[in-house]
């Protein structure tokens, strides 16, 4: 059993429900819990290999270590400058207690991000993008002219990338500065993209695609009783934590 | 009734009758202009026009694309096969007539040619159980396998047009239109498209072919067609026994003869140099070579680790030496994806080398990017990528003014002007650059790209989405340039013509060598 | 809603190039990040580059101007985001929702007649409330201090003013200017406002 086989709309309704979720509870372990479980799923029961894990890990981390010290020095109601967190077991009782209010407040919401990313890998190293928009379309209903064109857009993008690189050579090879983001460069591939939507849309209906007619599909995707035991284990472990805790006084 | 005015012919496959179609509705150009075609069923038609003509757009009012991608269809009817386009809708359409476009990279949807398939065989409602057995099938014919499940945009311009037929095929349709499909692939590869394609003709498919060169379809064609301005039909009825009576419209049309490639040349010579063609021109004496490889070996991919660069991939160019003398023409040829743009790259250090790379004399690794762009100028294959602003007229100031910061605002305005009537845009000054044809739009990029008084200038494909009396216009441009102020070329192209008739020396990337060709 | 297969692809090409451009800059975001990040302000280091993340949104609704637009644009790029990879996965799909409800209440208020340049500060604007409060809840920012948020709420206004109605407009125009937008419905103003 791979997760790459869950239903991808399933998967990604499981997440986002679950992000809304975790959304609105502060509990640390269950944070952690999804973090790991996901990593665990990701490590164990997935192809993805650890160096795209770590790829994608890294970025999460230092978000979550930015929200972390953001928390830490300004917290609602305990606000502490970066000088008085200098030394602390010389501060007052008060500054500690804030301190360490503010610290707990801090794991909140970086753990929470890390949830969230851990769910945002597991998804973005187990979905095929193209059995994603298969599967809106089958199981959510997206119009094939929707998900055609989705598909369309992306796989242009190494000809985008491409083609972005060759304008900023162009531009510099004119004696012409541009920095990270230009609005020349931009304006140059907006003109590239507009001139590429309508040949591409050309080209579609040219091969017979067309919105009004029933098409056929080499392969549907269905939702299969794992799909079922992946949601409720994953919403039962988010939401069913989240009650446990709140019963239990003093867990964070 | 407009119908009455039509031939009752059962085995017409296209009947366009008196169609006018324009892009902007209270406009005043009309692209298709009472334009009128009938092609029949099962034959090879090519259609010819100069750049403009309307031929293309044609091809896609024929296909039901315009207006229902843009434009106004005004009047005329069209048939396909005895049934009203307007009765059709894209997949009915398609069962009769598709189209194969020029560029190669915009004719798909999905990731890989498999995919690609099994996308036009559901737009068709083929049942799923037969798809397998038909891609099978069909990458037989077409010799796919190798690259069946390769991303499409790693495969060659030859290998995607070959998929794009092989789409066309599984779709079915009576008959295919080929816009320009062979302009920017190579020969080889048009040749092995073209065989396949003739086989589809075999059993019954009827072709109509767009192309500015006739050279391929000249033998099989049962017949061309000459448009001009608003797709009108200036000549109809042609074949290869009664060509020759064509001559005169094909020279007025600035169509390209075929088997006159060689006599252009002379032409040219004679009437732009008065036959001081091969005079010593002034950067000569220097003696300095404009460009030198010494033992150059280029990679075709470059890894970035720790900030330094390592070169990986395939060697495109390896341990290759040659000199291009400085005021002469030059065209480097090579099949696609051999490393002919790279190598361009590589002497404007875009793209990392061993070995030693001079520009007139110095070596580039000792000069500033800014001190090379100062000597030599580049036109890309798409010249809309290089455009700054967002008027003729700015983009030569904007040149012009980073080059000589010295020059006051009178200085500036006074050399555009020059530069602008020299190259025939004055009356184009006001507009967007975007609003400029293909033709002309490259020659602004060649405009602006010498702007700094650039002795060096890099033309890659120069032939690309244009027509010969385009091409052949910048080519003039140049070659007076060359005499007058000793400018020296190096124009990256497939076009083996061209390259005969505007060079002076022929260079060849072969085997990942850059050798000379004897003319 | 009649959407040609056209603008749809119109759409996603666009959000597809301004999903790259927000990749690198999100790119140059880490950085400055990891800065702030010892002063408590890392993640203050996105927040002049969020107008580039609602841009394909503004963009759909000033240049298509149909109901809907920018709904429609912002979770197409939500999707194509999703798809491009980045680790916060179909959770993106959230904010895009409520940043394409942003735009499309002020345009939906003005009963899709409007689309001058106040409407789309007013758009842009709305499109940052929406996304803080999103933030406040989903973010966990509803336990950070108040002067802090300020702080955010206006990098982020500025920005949102910046990309999303000064570049936006600008880059539009000019595409009209070329007769690049000859089909879209913003065409024909454009037009007349530069004949003014």
């Amino acid at each position: 059993m791979k997760a790459e086989k869950l239903n991808p709309s399933v998967k990604m309704a499981v997440i986002l429900v679950g992000a809304v979720a975790l959304s609105f509870q502060y509990y640390i372990t269950v944070n952690v819990t999804v973090f790991l479980g996901f990593m665990l799923m990701l490590v164990f029961f997935s192809n993805a290999k650890k160096k795209s894990i770590l790829a994608l890990l890294l970025p999460a981390f230092l978000a979550a270590l930015g929200l972390f010290f953001m928390g830490l020095y300004y917290a609602r109601g305990n606000s502490l400058s970066a000088e008085s967190m200098e030394s602390v077991s010389n501060l007052p009782y008060a500054v500690r207690a804030a301190a360490s209010a503010n610290l707990l407040t801090a794991l909140q919401l970086a753990t929470r991000l890390l949830a969230f990313a851990g769910m945002g890998i597991f998804f973005g190293l187990t979905t095929d993008g193209e059995r994603l928009v298969f599967s809106l379309m089958h199981q959510c209903r997206l119009s094939p002219k929707f998900a055609y064109g989705t598909l369309a857009a992306v796989n242009l993008l190494p000809n985008m990338v491409k083609e972005y690189g060759q304008v900023r050579t162009a531009f510099e090879m004119r004696g012409i500065h541009v920095g990270p983001v230009s609005a020349k460069v931009i304006f140059t591939m907006l003109v590239n993209s507009i001139r590429w939507s309508e040949s591409v849309a050309m080209a579609m209906e040219s091969k017979g695609f067309c919105s009004e007619e029933p098409r056929t599909f080499h392969y549907v995707l269905h939702v299969k009783w794992y799909d079922i035991l992946f949601a409720v284990i994953v919403l039962g472990a988010i939401i069913g934590g989240t009650l446990i805790l709140t019963g239990i006084p003093g867990s964070i | 009734m407009q119908q009455n005015n039509f031939q009752v012919d059962g085995s017409a496959a296209l009947e366009m009758e008196d169609v006018i179609f324009r892009f902007y509705e209270n406009g005043k150009k009309n692209i298709l202009d009472h334009a009128s075609l009938t092609v029949r069923e099962g034959t090879l038609t090519v259609l010819m026009g100069s750049s403009g003509c309307g031929k293309s757009t044609l091809a896609a009012v024929a296909a039901g694309l315009y207006p229902e991608n843009g434009g106004f269809l005004l009047q005329g009817s069209i048939r396909l096969f005895g049934k009203d386009l307007k009765e059709l809708n894209p997949r009915t359409r398609a069962e009769y007539l598709s189209v194969m476009f020029q560029n190669p990279d915009l004719q798909f949807c999905m990731a890989t040619p498999e995919k690609e398939l099994y996308f036009c065989m559901e737009n068709m409602a083929v049942p799923p159980e037969e798809m397998k057995q038909r891609v099978t099938d069909t990458a037989a014919r077409f010799g796919l396998e190798s690259f069946l499940t390769r991303p499409l945009h790693t495969l060659s311009g030859g290998e995607k047009q070959m998929v794009s037929l092989a789409c066309l095929y599984v779709v079915g349709s009576r008959m295919i239109i080929l816009d320009e499909a062979f302009a920017n692939i190579d020969g080889e590869a048009a040749k092995k498209i073209f065989t396949l394609l003739m086989k589809m003709k075999e059993q019954g498919s009827t072709i109509l072919a767009i192309d500015h060169r006739l050279d391929l379809w000249l033998e099989a064609a049962d017949e061309i067609v000459i448009l001009t301005d608003g797709a009108k039909v200036l000549e109809r009825g042609l074949n290869r026994e009664n060509l020759e009576e064509a001559r005169e419209v094909f020279r007025q049309e600035g169509l390209f003869f075929p088997g006159e490639a060689g006599k252009r040349y002379n032409n040219v010579k004679e009437t732009e140099e008065g036959g001081q063609y091969g005079e010593s021109t002034t950067c000569k004496e220097e003696n300095l070579p404009a460009v030198s490889f010494d033992a150059v070996t280029i990679f075709s991919e470059v890894q970035k680790r720790f900030g330094r660069e390592i070169p990986s991939g395939k060697k495109l160019v390896e341990n290759t030496s040659f000199d291009i003398p400085a005021g002469t023409i030059t065209a480097l040829l090579g099949s696609s994806g051999s490393g002919k743009t790279t190598s361009f790259l590589a002497l404007m250090k875009k793209h990392p080398y061993t070995g030693t790379i001079r520009m007139f004399g110095e070596d580039i690794r000792k000069k500033k990017p800014e001190e090379l762009y100062r000597n030599a100028g580049f036109v890309f294959q798409n010249p809309a990528n290089q455009f700054v602003t967002q008027k003729v007229e700015d983009e030569v100031t904007c040149g012009l003014r980073i080059w000589n910061p010295e020059w006051t605002d009178e200085d500036i305005q006074r050399e555009a002007e020059r530069l602008l009537t020299a190259f025939g845009l004055e009356s184009k000054r006001r507009l967007s650059p975007y609003m400029l044809s293909q033709g002309q739009q490259r020659r602004l990029a060649v405009l602006s790209a010498l702007s700094g008084g650039q002795k060096l200038l890099l033309l890659d494909e120069p032939t690309y989405g244009q027509d010969d009396r385009s091409t052949e216009g910048i080519m003039r441009e140049l070659l007076k340039k060359k005499e007058a102020d000793g400018l020296t070329v190096v124009m990256i192209t497939h076009d083996r013509e061209l390259a005969e008739r505007f060079a002076d020396r022929i260079l060849v990337l072969e085997d990942r060598k850059i050798r000379e060709r004897g003319m | 809603m009649n959407w040609k297969l056209k603008d749809i692809l119109m759409i996603a090409i666009c959000a597809v190039l301004f999903g790259v451009v927000y990749l690198g800059c999100t790119n140059v975001g880490g950085m400055i990040s990891s800065v702030l990040t010892p002063l408590g302000m890392g993640s203050l280091a996105y927040e002049p580059f969020y107008g580039i993340y609602f841009m394909a949104a503004a963009f759909a609704v000033y240049v298509i101007r149909k109901p809907g637009a920018g709904l429609i644009a912002e979770i197409l790029a939500a999707i194509i985001e999703t798809l491009m990879g980045n680790f916060f996965g179909p959770i993106i799909i959230l904010s895009g929702l409520v940043q394409g409800l942003g735009f499309e209440a002020i345009i939906a208020l003005k009963k899709y007649k409007k689309y001058d340049r106040m409407t789309m500060i007013e758009g842009a604007i709305l499109c940052s409330v929406f996304t803080m409060i999103y933030n406040l809840i989903v973010s966990g920012y509803n336990k950070i201090a108040i002067p802090v948020l300020i702080i955010m709420m206006i990098v982020r206004l500025i920005s949102a003013v910046v990309f999303d109605v000064f570049v936006t407009m600008g880059l539009a125009k000019g595409l009209v200017k070329a007769g690049l937008l000859k089909g879209y419905r913003i065409s024909g103003v454009v037009e007349e406002d530069a004949a003014e």
